[in-house]
């Protein structure tokens, strides 16, 4: 008797779900609904038990009170974490964007100055030679003029192409005020770039040519990188544990619906409930406030998370290939597969290249479809984790690396 | 039964039917015989259980279990054991295919090893420098002779048109040659987008086999430069396949590496410290923590091996003990005499303790211990080596210390050879090393008329690159613990994990 009653209350302040206000109610109705047939030694363990439910009842009114309150924190905690961390790191690439679109659009300007002196010095210079050849009668010397053309244009090659590689000069001469300026450092522009920081794909198409803006970079990815990998991580995660329960076909909502009717059937038949028999469920199993549930181990085939990684291959590969007309399908699966392994050549991107440029939506859309794409790759680690760890056993055990029965 | 932990099956290599397997002779001191009977427990692999019975066949199990252990029941065991050695060695003899069979698997586990998995990298990404070489380089040679046929053409325009003309009218001209200059221009920018490098055809191509081969660890790095990207269908398609494999296997040997020379650093530091101390106060004795440790580098052998040495610490070598819980089971649980057996543990310390026994132990205490590091060191000369590191706990400021200066140390190298300032250097070498990879600044790249120096330059960028990851890979491997344990207690702070 005494044992009895130690143990329940032991186990009361151990549980702390929920399912222990249930249990207690169903058992406290069944204590109560105990037929009458006790003995003399039964009679005193009766009272007991009842004087304890009494206790119990009261305490069972504050501890539903004090559990819903914990599952409430709970799913606030749990949403925040993802949400948190995603508005966090979408900010923080918002952020970056305006910060070095600031940084840079300075040096982009100067750097379309000096290409318009560029040209206009190379074509003056040429209508000088021209000049020359015009008013030369002497003929070899006119063949050295010829050649001095050659030069010149080679001359003009070259600082072009150093104008290009080394000071990110796109590439646009205004002749008249026919051609529009296509910039790289948009707003557009600069949100893709940091969010090439800080998953490190690091396309290089656009880089910063500042010295501000160089330091700056490496200082935002020196937080930014830590920060997007532990949102990806996190997201990762919990798409997988969705995804586990879409595939299982369980969700958590159902096996508590379906707990509460077992207990309600009970209770409605609770003449002869054995308040044992209740605390016999085991917590773990059926409670409602834990996000881990740990009866929903549904596995899902690696090849099942290798073909969502596909799927989403191609179907950006046929996405961008549809928005840009230079592209074929190849050309588009080949640029998702280079930014999805975060290898990230940057030569060819959505958004900048030659046919329409400074299209601000496609770079937007890019910069989506990364982030996505990598918290997708996130959730299939996640998914094939189980698996994978299986499999590498297994096969270290094959190879010997793993002693068998470890 | 219950099991007394993983053993190593004296017939490890050879066939073994599933089930028992007896020898049987005239126990020599009581008189008795005794059967030794190799079992499959039910928890075992190929592992065995070996377990003394003294059967009389006129009498029932119980009573035949010897209770007064001698000497020369363990000579008995010893005797046994080097007659199934000896069956073993027979046994190995006639089987040749199980020898290639074992030598096999002895050389795949050598290649999952460190060495193994970085000669592995390296010979990839010689691999795939060759293979990209072959696929690019044409390509390119051939936009490099396109250009110079382009500027030919264009400067044999420009003379036709002067030819042309007899009077120089400026402002005609002006326009002509300028719109002839755009042209030209826009062509340098395609050709440019194309993989074209700018020069003329003296310079060393960009896809030498240097240069292949920085871009074969660019890729399987997931660095990623981009001033040479592949331009042809095939040289993308082999791209794809070669990232597909080559990104797993360095992730591999990357973690490996990371925990090796994090251990190597752990020990670095550990003996470090302790001269520290030892210098500045003779007398204090460190504490290092000592836990049973699972070092993530090394097999899971040495984490049952430990627990088993723990175990049979634990356990007690007591003279005699019958274990109540056994008697279904009729095995005789023999604990050897200490003096003459003492036997060396794992860690080459020997155990001769002694302390009460234990008769509720759940394990199988005694023989079934013994016995089984009897089985096991013979099998196993080389045990856990990997087993040998107390997690030392680096601060984080010394792990973040040596990747600065890492690329301090970079920074300084390239800035002397490619006339890059410091800022830029140290640019490159973070970067670089963070796996972001813009490729605006190679080494090598820039200054390649002298072709031997910039091949040079290429290669130690390789190697920077490769070596770079592997400390930044160790570094993780150090930061770890005190990272997980700062973020718990932040989590608990903030009230974001329930305190346990």
């Amino acid at each position: 008797m005494k044992g009895k009653k130690e143990k329940m209350d032991d186990e009361e302040e151990k549980k702390s779900s929920a399912i222990d206000c249930l249990i207690e109610h169903a058992s406290i109705a069944a204590a109560i609904a105990e037929p009458e047939d006790d003995i003399d030694d039964k009679g005193e363990r009766k009272q007991t038990v009842v004087r304890s439910q009494v206790t119990r009842q009261r305490r069972y009114k504050a501890t539903c009170k004090e559990q819903t309150a914990v599952c409430l924190k709970r799913f606030c905690v749990y949403m925040a974490s993802y949400v948190g961390l995603t508005c966090i790191v979408v900010g923080y690439s918002i952020l970056g964007g305006i910060i070095f679109v600031e940084l840079e659009s300075d040096h982009e300007d100067r750097i379309q100055e000096v290409a318009e002196d560029l040209m206009n010095t190379h074509t003056s210079r040429l209508n000088q030679r021209l000049r020359m050849i015009l008013q030369q009668h002497n003929f070899t010397r006119i063949v050295d003029l010829s050649e001095t053309i050659k030069d010149e244009l080679q001359d003009f090659q070259q600082q072009t192409y150093q104008l290009v590689n080394e000071e990110g000069w796109n590439g646009d001469y205004e002749m008249g005020n026919d051609t529009l300026r296509r910039n790289k450092w948009t707003f557009s522009g600069g949100l893709l770039y940091s969010v090439t920081v800080i998953t490190t794909i690091g396309y290089g198409f656009i880089t910063p040519r500042t010295t501000a803006g160089r330091a700056i970079t490496m200082l935002y990815a020196l937080i930014g990188i830590p920060l997007t990998v532990l949102c990806i991580t996190n997201i990762g995660r919990g798409m997988a544990s969705l995804f586990r329960a879409l595939y299982g076909g369980t969700f958590c909502v159902e096996c508590r619906q379906q707990f509460l009717n077992t207990v309600k059937n009970k209770r409605s038949n609770s003449t002869a409930i054995d308040t044992i028999e209740l605390e016999k469920i085991d917590p773990d199993q059926v409670s409602i406030a834990e996000y881990n549930h740990t009866h929903q181990e549904t596995e899902v085939p690696i090849i099942i998370c290798l073909l969502l990684v596909a799927w989403y291959i191609v179907f950006g590969a046929i996405m961008f290939s549809i928005w840009e007309k230079e592209w074929d399908y190849f050309v588009g699966s080949y640029f998702c597969f280079i930014t999805l392994s975060t290898i990230g050549f940057g030569d060819v991107v959505p958004g900048f290249s030659n046919a329409e440029w400074d299209d601000q939506v496609k770079q937007v859309t890019c910069s989506l479809y990364l982030l996505i794409g990598l918290s997708t790759l996130a959730m299939c680690f996640d998914l094939m984790q189980q698996r994978g760890i299986a499999l590498a056993n297994k096969f270290g055990k094959f190879i010997g690396l793993v002693k068998p029965g470890d | 039964m219950s099991e007394g932990g993983n053993e190593e099956s004296v017939f490890k290599e050879s066939k073994r039917e599933e089930g028992k397997a007896t020898r049987s002779w005239c126990c020599c001191c009581c008189k008795r015989p005794a059967q030794f009977v190799i079992e499959k427990g039910p928890n075992s692999r190929n592992g065995a259980r070996l377990a003394m019975y003294a059967t009389d066949p006129s009498s029932s199990m119980a009573d035949n279990l010897v209770t007064t252990p001698t000497e020369d029941h363990i000579s008995d065991i010893q005797t046994f054991r080097q007659d199934c050695s000896q069956k073993d060695n027979s046994i190995r003899r006639r089987t040749c295919e199980q020898r290639c069979k074992k030598c096999c698997k002895k050389f795949m586990t050598f290649f999952f090893s460190n060495i193994g998995l970085c000669s592995l990298v390296v010979a990839y990404s010689i691999l795939g420098g060759f293979i990209f070489q072959t696929l690019e380089a044409p390509h390119e040679i051939q936009k490099r002779h396109l250009m110079t046929k382009r500027r030919a053409l264009y400067a044999q325009e420009l003379w036709n048109f002067t030819d042309s003309r007899d009077i120089f009218f400026e402002p005609n001209y002006t326009r002509v040659v300028e719109m002839l200059l755009v042209r030209f221009q826009t062509d340098v920018l395609l050709a440019k987008k194309d993989g074209w490098d700018g020069s003329d055809g003296d310079v060393e191509p960009l896809w030498s086999f240097a240069g292949s081969l920085l871009y074969s660890v660019t890729v399987i790095t997931t660095i990623g430069y981009g001033h040479i990207a592949p331009k042809t269908f095939e040289g993308r398609l082999v791209t794809i396949f070669y990232a597909l494999f080559g990104i797993p296997l360095t992730l591999l040997c990357l973690t490996n590496m990371g925990s090796f020379l994090g251990n190597c650093f752990r020990l670095l530091y550990k003996h470090l410290c302790q001269l520290l101390k030892w210098m500045c106060c003779p007398p204090e004795e460190t504490v290092t923590k000592r836990r049973s440790v699972n070092s993530p580098g090394s097999t899971i052998r040495s984490k049952s091996v430990s627990s088993r040495s723990d175990l049979s610490q634990q356990q007690e070598l007591h003279p005699l003990q019958l274990n109540a819980d056994d008697k279904s089971t009729n095995t005789l649980k023999v604990a050897p005499l200490k003096a003459p057996i003492v036997r060396k543990d794992s860690r080459g310390k020997t155990r001769s303790r002694s302390s009460s026994p234990s008769p509720t132990s759940k394990e199988p205490p005694g023989v079934i211990g013994e016995i089984n590091i009897v089985v096991e060191d013979y099998d196993n000369p080389k045990m856990n080596t990997d087993h040998k590191v107390e997690q030392i706990r680096v601060p984080i400021f010394v792990s973040l210390l040596i990747i600065a200066i890492y690329i301090i140390g970079g920074a300084l190298m390239f800035s002397m050879w490619e006339n890059w300032d410091y800022l830029e250097g140290s640019y490159f070498c973070f970067i670089t090393l963070s796996t972001i990879g813009f490729g605006d600044y190679v080494p090598g790249s820039i200054s390649r008329t002298e072709n031997a120096d910039s091949r040079k330059k290429l290669i130690i960028c390789c190697v920077y690159l490769l070596f770079g990851l592997a400390v930044i890979a160790m570094c993780f491997n150090l930061m770890q613990e005190d990272v997980r344990a700062k973020f718990r207690w932040l989590g608990v702070k903030l009230g974001l994990i329930e305190e346990k």
